[in-house]
């Protein structure tokens, strides 16, 4: 099987966050409780019950405003930091299969590898400081009536991450047909499912490269100079289209 | 939509206008980035940067997004026209063909840059012919006797091709828009200069033949004092530029709801019966059938109202001549003739419900008589209007006048939950509640007609959870129930309820005369709550789930005795229009329709049921279930997204409306070949007679250019009596061109086009609204326009969104968008709480707060010379649910539309503080 990637294509993302509700749907974590705090970026960040996250950034002013928005979650690097740095190698890289080459944190499926006390290296290891786990206070989530629960996911303190929906393609409920002699659609993960404009597609490796060079030089020349590909060093498997330069997004120049 | 979603691809220019197609309809971006994949052009106008101006397109540096001060459509696209006509960007064949450019107005019609003004006042600003009116919902009215095509001949009207006549549409139009200059939409709409022209030369680049661009609208259109006026002026741009018709063209309503349009079809409002035919009233010409019949047929026949009159003209084929057919396969599906044993269907005509001629009954006046205590009871069917309605402190206040209030819906609305609302002293409250849980939209089956007219057969995922039913088995109870409690009749007003039929006079599956919508499968073996199979409301009379087939069927409609024909009697109607005799919609109870623009939506002509005959069992044919993925063959590989067997389309599966426009039309070298040939919708090859005609290699269904099957050619635009569209629109009560106007509440005295009228003369309003709900015209007290629009990660009312912890998640609260300017005056911090002050919240109460949302994507306006903040809220927040807030319909007024009634929801003036202790401004 081919290593795939993904590409999270920012030019082509309205920011109505259906990948965010299809992540937390999909892997059944409970719903954050929330303020609104002057953003629709909600929750702040990245958490155990947030794998994918829109985060919305203003930029510019008057004719030249620009709205951007950025799936964040985590990158997938080649050689993944964490996975080295985890004492308890709870971390793994699948060796077969659609997700070769994707990193997961054996947590998503077995809850008693991390631990909610544990000092989670991993966090201190990612060369993207991508948030990956809730740690401020005790996490705090709405219920259907609208009652807080102070306590009650299975993830509550440990770390967690995206992990590829590895188990949509696992599924064998799902499989309803091939897609392109690889996996069926509906088998993709969740968030790229449900994007209504096709901003997030999994592909070959070499091709989705090659795919998200094209659309920079094509947003180069339709108005957005600064557009490139992130990240433009560390080699990982899900890569993006941003509209402006990085430091715009404050993303860090792994 | 005239077009649909699919289409939109296919456009080279889009213009979003009046609606946040990224927030509201975010899968219709599907087909916006694939037009843009391929080059088309994004143009986004609103008053605020929003989710879908973040993808506006970049030109020559220029982002083309525009500012625009709420409730100023109008002048925007007035300036569009205008410079369209001053720059040579006008598809003068196109204009001249199909629209009523060329047509005679009666020399006394005067438009709003003469001397016509409010009866007592000076100056300039309305069209001829205001005078008071006698209608308790409106201060002034036009008589239009002006406002008609000057004849010679009888019914036809005289025209002057070339548009030079002073009395021709044309030249009217022109002295129309004279007022309408760069400078001064720019000063009544606070967009720049620069960006107005870049937008205004992208959009009407399209004039051209083979380019298209299409108009995507929803609530930000329409609900205005003045929005009927603002989608004509993007129907009349399309015009203007040849984009009606063709593929990527067209003026799309992005529907607020899946099924707005299947409702809205089925006559959800109140002045059209199903399949828009007029309401009856109490006017003169509707008292008996025959009356009715001739508003519909009266000098409407094909041929006496050519325009010009010439020989050799097109015919036009003036549509709405068929209504008089209409109206009697109406009356005969809910009073067949075999039921109630009349001789013919006066009787039952009569029994149709009229409506007072001059007096409106929409969701406005509604509450207003609700509140005068004209309206003792309300049954809220999927709506929640403590919320969602216009000035909801006022409406909240008149439910508490209803003696009994019925919600059907999944959750306790805030509607169902009035009488224990914050503030309400619920002993004091007489009105009974009742609540009937219903099922949602994935527990029922049946059909759902999305914005392009697609009506799709949906089946019940699951079973509805705990006592919940389907809408239609609790109608289905409600209406056999009522039928009983009239039964046996004898006095006239109990006529119409006892004598009418309940469900499809012949049942698809069977016997004929079955009497309801019950389903024929028999039980389905469910269990309710209690874990028995009996409804525990059920009173021994048997709630019986209903069959959504039978419903079809008798909304598509069949042949009954009274045609004569044994070979038909029973069987489907083909269609509503067909040129063998006997093959479509007949008159005088010969066949029944439902719903004449869904007649032949369950046909399959191979295989008709005969359901006089018992013995036919088997039901197929219901085209609404087609699931073809595959386009139609085009021998070319042009493919456009048509789409045709998947579902099924009104009218006649017609998936782009007026598309005989796509042609060149008679006279023209090139007639009946397409415009646009690389996306071609119809094409009858060179003279206008090759074999690629319609229904022919993938073509869309032929409308107007020709009949289908052939035929004299048509004018294009068949559902006017001329043929023509209306550029020169007289049916409008506001006026047959659009004129600018300031919304009901505005921040100034006086109108920035420099006429003498302020606000719209006949819009919409109650005495007690001009009382208690307009803030003084320029008032400091309110000096900030504000807005209400929704959000992607909430729905309507919000009890389907705001019962769900995820969204909730997203979006807790609600909030007001401010500009950082407006801010930093009143010291509001991002995140801060804060409270908008309206008219109606000074008078109505309660208060409404939100935090603060501190935004560049709100820049303050410079209208009129002078400086003018512009602030938005979401409205759909309330006091139940998983996540509560403050609605911001505390704050819109109960106003609306002279035409429709559609309350100005988009454009009102407020003030706002930090909250508690902070200042207004």
């Amino acid at each position: 099987m081919a290593e795939r990637r993904m590409l999270i294509d920012s030019s082509k993302c309205i920011g109505c966050r259906a990948c965010q509700i299809a992540c937390q749907q999909w892997h059944q974590m409970p719903a954050e409780d929330t303020s609104f705090t002057g953003s629709y970026q909600n929750p702040e960040d990245l958490s155990a019950a947030n794998l994918t996250l829109t985060k919305f950034y203003e930029v510019g002013n008057n004719g030249d405003l620009r709205w951007l928005f950025f799936k964040d979650q985590c990158r997938h690097c080649k050689d993944p930091e964490c996975k080295m740095a985890c004492p308890l190698r709870a971390i793994k890289v699948f060796k077969k299969g659609p997700a070769v080459g994707w990193v997961v944190i054996k947590s998503t499926c077995d809850p008693a590898v991390c631990s909610p006390n544990a000092i989670k290296p991993c966090q201190v290891a990612c060369p993207f400081k991508t948030k990956l786990y809730s740690q401020l206070g005790i996490p705090r989530y709405r219920k259907n009536d609208g009652s807080v629960l102070v306590t009650g996911s299975p993830m509550d303190g440990k770390a967690n991450k995206c992990d590829f929906c590895y188990d949509r393609w696992r599924n064998a409920n799902l499989k309803t047909g091939l897609y392109k002699g690889t996996f069926a659609r509906s088998n993709r993960p969740a968030c790229e499912l449900v994007c209504p404009t096709g901003a997030i597609k999994t592909g070959e490796f070499v091709k989705i490269r090659r795919k998200a060079n094209r659309r920079v030089r094509y947003l180069q020349a339709n108005g957005y100079p600064n557009a490139q590909k992130y990240p433009s060093g560390l080699v990982t498997h899900v890569i993006w289209v941003l509209q402006d330069d990085r430091h715009v997004y404050g993303l860090p120049g792994a | 939509m005239t077009n649909h979603w699919i289409d939109i691809q296919n456009s080279d220019v889009i213009m979003i206008i009046g609606s946040n197609a990224a927030e509201n309809h975010p899968v219709s971006f599907k087909w916006v980035q694939k037009a843009i994949d391929k080059g088309a052009k994004l143009i986004v106008v609103d008053p605020r940067y929003t989710r879908s101006a973040s993808k506006a397109s970049v030109v020559d540096g220029v982002q083309l997004y525009s500012q625009m001060r709420s409730g100023t459509d109008i002048a925007f696209m007035m300036g569009m026209m205008k410079w369209a006509m001053d720059n040579g960007r006008i598809n003068t064949e196109y204009v001249k063909s199909c629209t009523n450019a060329s047509f005679l107005i009666n020399s006394a019609f005067e438009t709003c840059r003469e001397t016509s003004v409010i009866p007592g006042g000076t100056g300039t600003g309305t069209f001829s012919g205001l005078g008071v009116s006698g209608a308790a919902h409106k201060q002034y009215a036009y008589n239009t006797s002006s406002w008609q095509y000057q004849f010679v001949v009888a019914n036809q009207p005289d025209v002057d091709t070339t548009l030079g006549n002073v009395d021709s549409v044309w030249k009217l139009l022109e002295a129309q828009l004279s007022a309408y200059d760069l400078a001064t939409v720019s000063s009544i709409t606070g967009a720049d200069q620069t960006v107005l022209e870049k937008i205004y030369d992208v959009y009407t680049s399209t004039y051209e033949d083979h380019l298209s661009a299409c108009i995507m609208y929803a609530m930000g259109s329409t609900q205005h004092t003045y929005g009927t006026q603002n989608v004509r002026t993007y129907a009349m741009m399309q015009l203007l530029l040849g984009n009606v018709g063709v593929a990527g063209g067209g003026i799309n309503a992005l529907r607020g709801e899946s099924n707005v349009q299947g409702s809205t079809d089925m006559c959800l409002l109140w002045h059209i019966l199903p399949g828009y035919l007029a309401a009856t009233t109490t006017k003169i010409s509707h008292k008996d059938r025959a009356g009715y019949k001739n508003t519909y047929s009266s000098g409407k026949s094909a041929q006496d109202i050519t325009p010009g009159g010439g020989i050799g003209n097109p015919i036009s084929l003036a549509w709405w001549r068929f209504g008089v057919k209409y109206i009697d396969s109406l009356l005969q599906a809910w009073w067949p003739l075999e039921h109630t044993g009349h001789a013919n269907l006066d009787t039952a005509y009569g029994y149709l419900p009229k409506a007072t001629a001059g007096k409106a009954y929409s969701h406005i006046d509604i509450f207003e008589a609700m509140d005068a205590g004209d309206i003792k009871g309300l049954m809220c069917w999927g709506q929640n209007p403590a919320v969602g309605g216009p000035n909801v402190g006022f409406e909240r206040q008149a439910l508490e006048k209803l003696e009994w209030l019925v919600s059907v819906d999944l959750w306790e609305t805030e509607t169902a939950a009035f009488w224990k609302r914050p503030g309400a002293t619920p002993g004091s409250i007489p009105t009974v509640v009742y609540q009937l849980p219903a099922a949602a939209s994935y527990e029922k089956e049946g059909s759902v007609t999305n914005s392009g007219r697609w009506s799709q057969w949906r089946y019940n995922a699951l079973e509805a959870p705990g006592n919940a039913i389907d809408d239609l088995s609790i109608i289905n109870e409600l209406g056999k129930r009522l039928i009983t409690a009239y039964a046996p009749g004898g006095t006239l007003l109990d006529d119409p309820v006892a004598n009418l039929w309940w469900g499809p006079y012949c049942d698809p599956l069977g016997a004929a005369g079955a009497g309801n919508w019950n389903d024929a499968h028999g039980a389905d073996g469910r269990s309710y709550d209690d874990g028995s199979t009996v409804h525990p409301n059920d009173d021994g009379a048997g709630i019986l789930e209903a069959d959504p087939h039978k419903v079809s069927w008798e909304i598509n409609g069949y042949w009954c005795p009274t045609c004569g024909d044994a070979t038909k009697i029973g069987k489907r109607v083909d269609g509503f229009w067909g040129t063998a005799p006997l093959a479509t919609l007949q008159e005088d109870g010969k066949t029944t329709s439902g719903n004449w623009l869904y007649c032949s939506h369950y046909v399959n002509p191979g295989d008709p049921i005969n359901c006089f005959d018992t013995s036919a069992t088997t039901v197929t044919g219901n085209r609404q279930e087609n699931r073809d993925p595959n386009e139609k063959f085009r021998g070319d590989g042009k493919y456009i997204g048509l789409y045709s067997n998947w579902s099924v389309c009104w009218p006649l599966n017609r998936r782009i409306i007026y598309n005989g426009a796509s042609v060149y039309q008679c006279g023209h070298a090139k007639v009946g070949q397409p415009l646009a040939p690389d996306k071609w919708v119809l094409d009858f090859g060179v003279g206008g007679t090759g074999s690629t005609g319609p229904n022919v290699n993938g073509s869309d269904v032929s409308d107007g250019f020709t009949a289908p099957g052939g035929g004299a050619p048509r004018y294009p635009f068949i559902m006017h009596r001329e043929g023509h569209a209306h550029l020169f629109g007289a049916g409008r009560a506001d006026g047959p061109f659009p004129e600018h106007y300031e919304p009901f509440d505005t921040p100034l005295t006086s109108n920035p086009l420099g006429t003498n009228v302020l606000t719209s003369p006949t819009l919409h309003a109650h005495a007690r609204a001009w009382t208690n709900e307009q803030a003084t015209p320029g008032s400091a007290e309110f000096p900030i326009i504000a807005t209400t629009y929704r959000l992607t990660e909430h729905w309507q009312a919000g009890q389907m969104t705001r019962n769900n912890p995820w969204l909730c998640q997203l979006m807790p609260e609600g909030f007001v968008e401010l500009s950082e300017e407006l801010a930093t005056i009143l010291n509001i911090q991002n995140g801060d709480r804060v409270e908008v002050k309206t008219k109606r919240t000074e008078v109505y109460g309660p208060r409404m707060t939100a935090v603060a949302c501190v935004t560049k994507r709100f820049k303050p306006y410079n209208v009129d010379g002078k400086v003018i903040h512009h602030i938005g809220t979401v409205w759909h927040f309330g006091y139940t649910g998983c996540c509560t807030d403050d609605s911001g319909n505390l704050l819109t007024p109960h106003v609306g539309d002279a035409n429709t009634g559609i309350p100005e929801s988009k454009a009102f003036t407020c003030n706002i503080r930090k909250y508690p202790s902070g200042s207004f401004l």
